[in-house]
Formats: structure tokens, C-alpha cells, sequence
């Protein structure tokens, strides 16, 4: 490709996206979609229906075959209005944004979308994603919500923002491919990679000098609870796996008073990013050892507490820290 | 643009309820064709589809692709070898059944659904090259019904919508295109076809005559009840002797059979006198794909147009067409059913009217000279020849066979014949006597429907009679039949054969109903023959011209058309994207007008107040009007937040309800 033709292509191109944005909805939490902003070609099988009409004609014409006339004008006919239906099919479909959960940067965010008709009848094979044909197809019954899932990957800590996508549908003939670019405001936390190594004693450099050199959460016997993939398979209660019961870890607190501070200052060997990913390993153990922990960065404090709502909040602002 | 994502081959393999539609669609959609093929080809498409069929009952691999081109080209061997060539209408339709059940084995993919409906749609098309009859028609809309249930099948997602929806779909489908069917047909500029010629056997040639006639010919067509042509007459009917459509002239006789000649007569066309009544009336031939037309004795006037184009008269005074007749055509003719044809016959003429082959007949021949040397005066051989016939023949559809001397066989043996043996033994006489003759064969009679006055000539209505030369006199027709067996033409075939030899109920005077259906249907088959089967580019032009088009051209016409089909479209998306009124919205209504009308009353509804608080409040102001509301209000609460399936029924039980309520305010607040 020539230089000339590129530039043209990238011109056209983008011009095309912009008018395609203006005519998008606006990005909001419900999309509704219009006669505005949905468009609707023939699929390569609604060409090869056209082809075989076209066939179809000519030899009707060609035998002076009556009710081959017909014929043909019925598929017409049947194919005109599929391309009605087919529209009516995605047009009366209004999309809500649900919460969709964090992910770690690496792994595949789900971003959940709900979907309902506003005309009283039900919808089917819809399917949404950021690509062309992407998307598992899903029916939504009248005066039902159907959630969709858009499988996004996601690459960086932060907001992942859905961005826009790719709404359409093909039922119920398949011969016409409608489709609309939306774009619901949806947006999920990526947490920092956890990776680095495991947090132990001897990677304690800590001034404040109030925790023991112990096993981290070792000393105190705390309970037993249902047993998470991952758990050392020391903490596992064996007795009573062999008693029978089902698979319990034993859970052990540390001394009261006993508060870990993760520090961004600690690491300075490692450059920012990796020891993002380091403080959220560190997270992730501390909250599987049901440690008390806070954490400390450059612009921020968390102050050392339990539990999944903090473990949430201290990988969100590890996630959305900017250096 | 991204580029397409590799897709799930599990996913993008049609559903195993897709696949049993599909395999249904296509035994639907070739189901008539099994007439046509032959039976070893009948045999692997049935075991094609009996395959698939246990395939996906029982969950079989199917075979390998390399497996099913080899029998494909087996196929199209085959078929070649059956019928000599592959390009033909029946060989055409034979590989399309084994292309077809053969291609529906290796439907793996959705790809290869989609390109299966497709050609089905298609192949219900290949039935119309045999028949255009109404019953096909109803096929039509079942078959293009089913295959769009597959299609929309095709197109569901793994979880499967009900069947009902699916029916449903498909029949707002059906029933949205009939009215874009009905204008396309109307209105699609009609061009006279054909545009790249007609493979040979094209239709199937249907006519009860042939331009031959040996020993039982006509017996096989008299038979088959099927339609030859129909007439409308404008002004006088003719009567039941003047029946007689002339068609073919048979002048050469072999011994056995006689033909056309060959060697046509370049002569100026027979004269014709013509005096009486004129009787004008208009035919509409069934295709035959023969050249040959259909004129009552004796057509007269010159130009005689069908489908725009000038029709023949031979020398004979014969109606021909230029092209066979294909399709449906009509034509108008004016006869006259008193006339004199030929003023003088030379002498090759001659010859060729009284050649009969030597050494052949002996007896009849004999017969002959013996009355010739009684009389040489036509009119008394004539008379001769008919006396003999009446003397003891007997009229039968089912005669004996007859040995090398035909002729004589029948008039000395066995005694027993129809039409043509009377026809062709009475020329021979007539020959062997010394006068010009000729067979002409034709159809004689038809039958008057009285539901919609027309006359319908029927195959069975084929017959032979014969032209004999008189001096002064020109061609004179005379119909030895009707020496043997009068009815004959009076009463038509029906009156004169025993009850044995008649074919099927309908159709026979004996039984009325099933008679009466018959015409019934008949009137209605003209109709649509008429209508339907004969709409081409004269008729549209005459129909839209009807209509107030006043230059129906291809231009206005296709112009007329888009516009109809905008405007179809237009309506059909009201009904299609009509948003349906959703209960919710109906309950808040009703309860909205309920609350207005209390807040006139004095109690107005607070913003944050539910249903059941506002009722507990009026209910503590007022004890009186808040027992009256609070089942009412109550009823209100449980549709609207209650379980879905209730909300449609239960708009209409509140609606009733607070109709009721507002007939008791009205009266508490008279009072007051």
C-alpha cells in the first residue's frame, strides 16, 4: 500500500468512526437504540439469497413459469420483512449496565450488561462484543432481564473502561446482519499482576519494630473455616478430613495489636509497577492468613484492618495508583 | 476493524432440532419430484435421508466428504446414462435430487445449513416446469413455510425457542410477504420469454392428438379427463353438431397408419364461401408444445392474434402458431359453421386425395370397386359406406388388435372400433372408390359449464372424422361415427361407451355430486388459469390499463412498484415494531386516575406514599371511604408487584373494580 492510499485508508477510515459517533448514543448507564444509530446490511447468506432470487427470476422469465413468479415474489416478500423483524429484534432492546467485579491485570475482565425489551415481546440471539461476530448470542424474554456477558481482556491495572461495542443480531433468517455501536458506561477495577515474592519474615525491614519474627499469623488457633484453593496445606484440619467431613483450614490470628504495614517505601529495589505487583502479592497473602494489615503509599494511608472490603479497598488504590 | 475471531467449531455446528427441520424441508420440497426420477436415483436419495435421519437419532458419524463426492459423480453418471445428456429438464431435476439429500449428509456447519435452505427455497421452484396447477400452489406456501421454520431454527440460539413462537414467526413472515407477492406479480414489468431457449423437454407435451394415427392412439388419450382448451362464445352458442375443432389433416396412409403430409402443399389456402351466421368466440389452450391450434369449423378470419404475434392459417384452412405453445394462450377467432371450402382440386391434389398404398386391403378394396360399379355419384358411395358402418359395427373403446391389413381386419372381422377406425376405413373405402378424401382429426364436442358459461373441450374429446371431395360442393365433412353409435355426438364420449370403460367419478353425468364438484372445480382451475397462469405482458397491459394506469411501460411500472413495496413495507413495520402496552404501564394508569380523583376529593397522594400507606391513611381520616378503597387498593399492590403472569389478566379485573368504586363515590359525594 502506498503512502498515499494508507493516508487516504486511515482518513476515510477515521472520518467514518467520528460520523459513526455522532450518531452513537450518549455513553450512559441505560442505552436505549434508535432508528438513529442502528445500521443493518444483507450477511453473505442474505447475498447468496439475493443471488438465488435473482436465479429464481430469470428463469421465471425465461419459461414464462407463472408460479415461479410467484414464488419468487413470495421469498421476496418473506425476505423484506425478515429484514423488518431482524431490526425489530435489536431496536427494542434497551441495555443497563450491571457491577461487574475485579479482575487482576492478565486475566479476562466479565463485564456484565443487562438487557430488556421496551416493546412487550421478546428478543432473541442478541449478541454484544467489541469485535465484529464477537459474543455468545442470548434470548431476552418479555418483561425479563437477561445479563450478557462481554468478555474483555484486561491488560493494565486501573479503570478498564467497556468502551464501545458491538450490539447485533441476525435472527431470524440470517440473511440480514443489524447492528449498533454502543457504549454503556461500564468500567471495572483491574488490580496490579500479584507477582514478587511470597511476603515472609525475612523480607522485614520494618522501623516500627511491633510485629515478632514469627509465622505470620501462626500463633493463635481462630476457627476453622471451608477451604479455599490455595491454602497451605498445613493449615488443612486433616482429622477431620479423615473423619470424614468436609475440607476445613484452620484459621489463626496473630497477637492482638500485631499490624503489618506494607510500605511502598520498603521496595525501592524495584521499580514502581513491580512493586505494585509485589504489595498486592503481599495483599493477597496477608488476607488469606487473615492478617491484620495496613498499607502505605506516596499518597495515601490505609490504616490495618481485615477482611474483604479491605483487602478491596487497598488492591483498588494499589490498581489505581499513579506514580 | 479487528480481524474475525477463529469461532468455535462446536458453536458454529447446526443443532442436532435444526438438522431433523432441515431433513424435513427437503422430503417436503422434493416429496413430488418422485414421479420423476428414476427409481435407482430414488432409491440413494431415500437412503440419503434414512441415513441422516438414524444419524441424528442415534448420534452415527456421517460419511467422510471424499465418500460423498464419489457418489455424486456416480450420480451424475448415472444420470447422464439414463437419460443421454445432463442438461435437460429431467435430468436437470435428477441431479438436483441427488445433489440435494446427498449435500444434506454433509451439513456440518452452519454454513452449510444456510446454503441448504437456500437451495430448497429453490428446488420447490423445479415442480412448476411440471405442473402449474392450483393444488401446487397450497404445496408452494407448505413447503416455503417449513424450510423458513428451519431457516429461523438455524438461526436460534442453543437454548431453543418454543415451537409455537417459531411457528408463529414464520407465519407473520408468510403472511406479511403475501401482499408484496400479490403487487410484485401485478406489477413486475413481464417480459415475453423465452430468453436463453428452453431445454427440449421443457414441459411435458400433454396433447390428446399426435400427427399420426395407427390403431389405438386416440383410445389412450380418450381416457385422461384432463383439459385441451376452453371457449368463451360472444353472442350465439353453436350447437352440439357444430362441435368439431379441426386441427390436423392426415392424407397419407401407409396401410396402417395415417400421417400428415410430409410434403406440404405450396398452394394459395383452400377458398372458403361463407354464409349464415358468424359464431365469435375466444380460446384459451392449455400448453401442449405443439404448433397446432384449435378453430371450430370454419375459421375465417385472417388475423387471428395470440400473445401479440400473427397466428397461420395453413392451406388447409389449419389455425398454427408460430412458436409451440408453451404456456397458457388465448387467441379470438370468428367461424362459420356454414360454408364451402376449395373450388377445384388439380390434378396433384388429386392424386394425392385418393392415393392408397398397392397390395394392401385386398378386401376393402374389392368392397369398393363393387360400389363404384353401381355408382359413380359421391354422394350415394357416401351413402353406401355409412349404411355398411350402420349395419352391424358396434362402438368401443377397447377393440381388438388388428393384423397387417388393418382395414380390412376391422371391416370384415372384428366389427368393434371407435373413431379412427371408422374414420380411417371410411377414407380408405372412399379412395378405392374413386373420391377425394381425407382423416382429419381434431376434438369434437366439450362440455358447457353452466357456473361459468364457457365451453371446456377435454382430451377425451379427441376424435377423427373424415373430408370428402364433392364436386361444386368443395370439402365436405362427414363422420362415419356417427353412423355406429349417434351418441357419440350428441351426448359426447360419456353417451356412448358402456359404464365399464368410463374412467373415474368425476366427470360422469351418473353421479351428480361428485359431477357437479367437477365443474365446480373446473370453473375455478379456469380462473386461475386465466388470471394467474396467463398474466404475461398483453394481459398486464390490458389489467394495469384496466386500473387507471394510462401508460403502463416498464418504467411506470417499476416505479409503481417500489412505491407499493415502500408503502407495504411502511405498514407492515407498524404492526411488526408496534410496541405492545405493557400491563405495568396499564395498572399505573388506572391506579394514576384513581389517585387524581380522590385528591379532587380532598385526599391527595403524597409523593413517598405506597399503595397500602396512602389506603391506611385515608383509611384513619376517613373510616367510611377507606373501607370502600382498601380492597381495591390492595388489589393494586398485588398485580403490580406481585408475580408477572398476572398483571395482563388482572388490569382488566381492576379496571372493573374501580369502575364499580367510582359508581359508590358518585353516590357517597351526592349526598354531601
Amino acid at each position: 500500500m502506498s503512502l498515499f492510499t494508507k493516508t487516504w485508508y486511515e482518513f476515510i477510515n477515521r472520518k467514518f468512526y467520528q460520523w459513526i459517533g455522532r450518531r452513537m448514543p450518549e455513553k450512559s448507564g441505560i442505552v436505549k437504540l434508535n432508528l438513529h444509530s442502528t445500521y443493518i446490511l444483507p450477511t453473505r447468506y442474505g447475498m447468496l439469497f439475493g443471488f438465488i432470487l435473482y436465479g429464481m427470476l430469470m428463469s421465471s422469465i425465461n419459461f414464462s413459469n407463472s408460479l415461479g413468479f410467484l414464488l419468487t415474489f413470495l421469498l421476496t416478500g418473506i425476505c423484506l420483512t425478515g429484514m423488518l423483524h431482524t431490526f425489530r429484534n435489536l431496536v427494542s432492546v434497551q441495555i443497563s449496565t450491571a457491577r461487574s467485579p475485579a479482575v487482576f491485570a492478565g486475566e479476562t475482565a466479565v463485564f456484565y450488561l443487562r438487557l430488556e425489551t421496551i416493546d412487550g415481546r421478546p428478543a432473541y440471539a442478541l449478541a454484544a462484543g467489541k469485535d465484529r461476530r464477537g459474543g455468545r448470542k442470548t434470548d431476552v424474554e418479555a418483561g425479563q432481564k437477561q445479563l450478557l456477558e462481554l468478555h474483555v481482556p484486561a491488560e493494565r491495572r486501573g479503570r478498564l473502561q467497556l468502551g464501545r461495542i458491538r450490539i447485533w443480531s441476525e435472527f431470524p433468517l440470517g440473511l440480514f446482519h443489524v447492528w449498533s455501536w454502543i457504549e454503556p458506561d461500564a468500567n471495572l477495577i483491574v488490580y496490579p499482576r500479584s507477582s514478587g515474592t511470597k511476603y515472609s519474615t525475612a523480607f522485614n525491614r520494618s522501623r516500627n519494630g511491633k510485629w515478632t519474627a514469627n509465622d505470620i499469623g501462626h500463633d493463635d488457633f481462630a476457627g476453622l473455616r471451608r477451604y479455599h484453593p490455595g491454602d497451605s496445606s498445613r493449615h488443612i484440619d486433616w482429622k477431620a478430613v479423615a473423619r470424614g467431613y468436609e475440607i476445613l483450614t484452620k484459621q489463626f490470628t496473630d497477637s492482638a495489636g500485631d499490624e503489618i504495614w506494607l510500605d511502598w517505601d520498603h521496595l525501592q529495589h524495584l521499580d514502581p509497577e513491580q512493586r505494585l505487583s509485589q504489595l498486592c502479592r503481599w495483599v493477597l497473602d496477608l488476607h488469606r492468613s487473615n492478617c491484620k494489615y495496613g498499607l502505605k503509599l506516596p499518597d495515601c494511608r490505609i490504616e490495618p484492618s481485615r477482611g474483604e472490603a479491605h483487602k478491596h479497598e487497598c488492591l483498588t488504590r494499589l490498581a489505581l495508583f499513579e506514580w | 476493524m479487528q480481524a474475525l475471531p477463529a469461532r468455535d467449531a462446536a458453536a458454529d455446528a447446526p443443532s442436532r432440532h435444526s438438522l431433523y427441520l432441515l431433513t424435513l424441508s427437503l422430503c417436503l420440497s422434493l416429496s413430488p419430484h418422485i414421479a420423476h426420477i428414476p427409481a435407482w436415483l430414488l432409491l440413494v436419495a431415500g437412503a440419503a435421508i434414512f441415513y441422516m435421519l438414524l444419524s441424528l437419532y442415534r448420534n452415527l458419524a456421517r460419511p467422510k466428504t471424499w465418500l460423498l463426492w464419489l457418489l455424486v459423480s456416480i450420480c451424475v453418471t448415472g444420470v447422464g446414462m439414463h437419460y443421454g445428456k445432463i442438461f435437460g429438464r429431467d435430468s436437470g431435476v435428477s441431479l438436483l435430487v441427488a445433489m440435494l439429500s446427498l449435500k444434506l449428509l454433509e451439513t456440518r456447519r452452519y454454513r452449510d445449513g444456510m446454503v441448504m435452505a437456500g437451495l430448497i427455497y429453490f428446488s420447490v421452484m423445479t415442480h412448476f416446469l411440471y405442473d402449474q396447477t392450483i393444488p401446487l400452489l397450497f404445496f408452494m406456501l407448505l413447503a416455503v413455510t417449513v424450510n423458513t421454520l428451519a431457516l429461523i431454527t438455524l438461526n436460534e440460539t442453543s437454548a431453543r425457542i418454543a415451537m409455537r413462537r417459531k411457528i408463529r414467526i414464520a407465519g407473520s413472515l408468510l403472511l406479511n410477504a403475501l401482499p408484496v407477492m400479490l403487487l410484485l406479480f401485478v406489477l413486475f414489468p413481464r417480459i415475453p420469454g423465452p430468453i436463453w431457449g428452453l431445454p427440449q423437454d421443457a414441459y411435458t407435451a400433454r396433447t390428446g392428438l399426435s400427427d399420426s394415427m395407427s390403431p389405438n392412439d386416440i383410445s389412450n388419450v380418450v381416457l385422461s379427463n384432463d383439459p385441451a382448451f376452453r371457449v368463451v362464445f360472444s353472442g350465439s352458442r353453436p350447437r352440439p353438431e357444430q362441435l368439431y375443432w379441426r386441427t390436423l389433416i392426415l392424407g397419407n396412409f401407409d396401410g396402417r397408419t395415417w400421417r400428415v403430409d410430409d410434403k406440404p402443399l405450396l398452394a394459395e389456402p383452400e377458398q372458403l364461401e361463407t354464409k349464415g351466421q358468424a359464431l365469435n368466440y375466444t380460446v384459451t389452450v392449455e400448453p401442449h408444445q405443439r404448433r397446432w391450434l384449435f378453430a371450430l369449423d370454419m375459421p375465417a378470419n385472417e388475423r387471428v392474434l395470440m400473445n401479440g404475434e400473427r397466428l397461420l392459417l395453413t392451406s388447409e384452412r389449419l389455425l398454427r402458431a408460430t412458436k409451440p405453445v408453451i404456456n397458457l394462450t388465448q387467441y379470438s377467432v370468428v367461424s362459420y359453421p356454414q360454408y364451402r371450402l376449395g373450388s377445384e382440386l388439380n390434378r396433384y391434389q388429386r392424386q394425392r386425395a385418393l392415393q392408397i398404398p398397392p397390395n394392401s386391403n385386398p378386401r376393402a378394396l374389392e368392397l369398393a370397386k363393387s360400389w363404384r360399379a353401381k355408382t359413380r355419384r359421391p354422394e350415394e358411395l357416401i351413402a353406401y359406406a355409412l349404411d355398411f358402418f350402420h349395419r352391424d359395427f358396434t362402438y368401443t373403446l377397447q377393440p381388438p388388435v388388428l393384423g397387417r391389413h388393418a382395414v380390412d381386419d376391422f371391416l370384415f372381422e372384428s366389427k368393434r372400433g371407435f373413431c379412427e377406425h371408422f374414420a380411417g376405413s371410411f377414407v380408405f373405402l372412399m379412395r378405392a372408390a374413386g373420391v377425394p378424401a381425407r382423416v382429419v382429426t381434431g376434438y369434437q364436442g366439450g362440455e358447457f359449464n353452466p357456473l361459468a358459461d364457457y365451453l371446456l373441450v377435454r382430451q377425451s374429446d379427441a376424435h377423427a372424422w373424415a373430408e370428402v371431395w364433392i364436386d361444386n360442393r368443395g370439402w365436405v365433412r362427414v363422420d362415419p361415427t356417427t353412423a355406429v353409435s349417434p351418441a357419440r355426438i350428441e351426448l359426447g364420449l360419456e353417451g356412448a361407451i358402456p359404464l365399464s370403460e368410463r374412467a373415474g367419478y368425476f366427470y360422469r353425468r351418473d353421479y351428480p355430486l361428485f359431477y357437479n364438484l367437477g365443474l365446480l372445480w373446473d370453473a375455478i382451475d379456469n380462473r386461475w388459469n386465466l388470471w394467474v397462469l396467463g398474466y404475461g405482458p398483453e394481459m398486464q397491459f390490458g389489467f394495469l390499463s384496466k386500473l387507471g394506469m394510462s401508460h403502463p411501460d416498464p418504467y411506470t411500472m417499476t416505479l409503481a412498484m417500489l412505491l407499493g413495496i415502500t408503502v407495504l413495507l411502511i405498514v407492515s413495520g407498524q404492526f411488526i415494531l408496534k410496541r405492545r402496552t405493557r400491563a405495568d404501564d396499564l395498572l399505573q394508569k388506572i391506579y394514576l386516575r384513581l389517585c387524581s380523583r380522590l385528591a379532587k376529593m380532598g385526599y391527595p397522594r403524597a409523593a413517598h406514599e405506597g399503595p397500602l400507606g396512602f389506603a391506611a391513611r385515608i383509611e384513619a381520616e376517613n373510616a367510611v371511604l377507606g373501607k370502600m378503597l382498601s380492597p381495591t387498593f390492595h388489589l393494586y399492590a398485588r398485580l403490580r408487584y406481585g408475580s408477572h403472569n398476572l398483571r395482563q389478566a388482572g388490569s382488566h379485573l381492576l379496571r372493573r373494580k374501580i369502575r364499580s368504586l367510582n359508581r359508590h363515590l358518585e353516590k357517597s359525594e351526592t349526598p354531601g
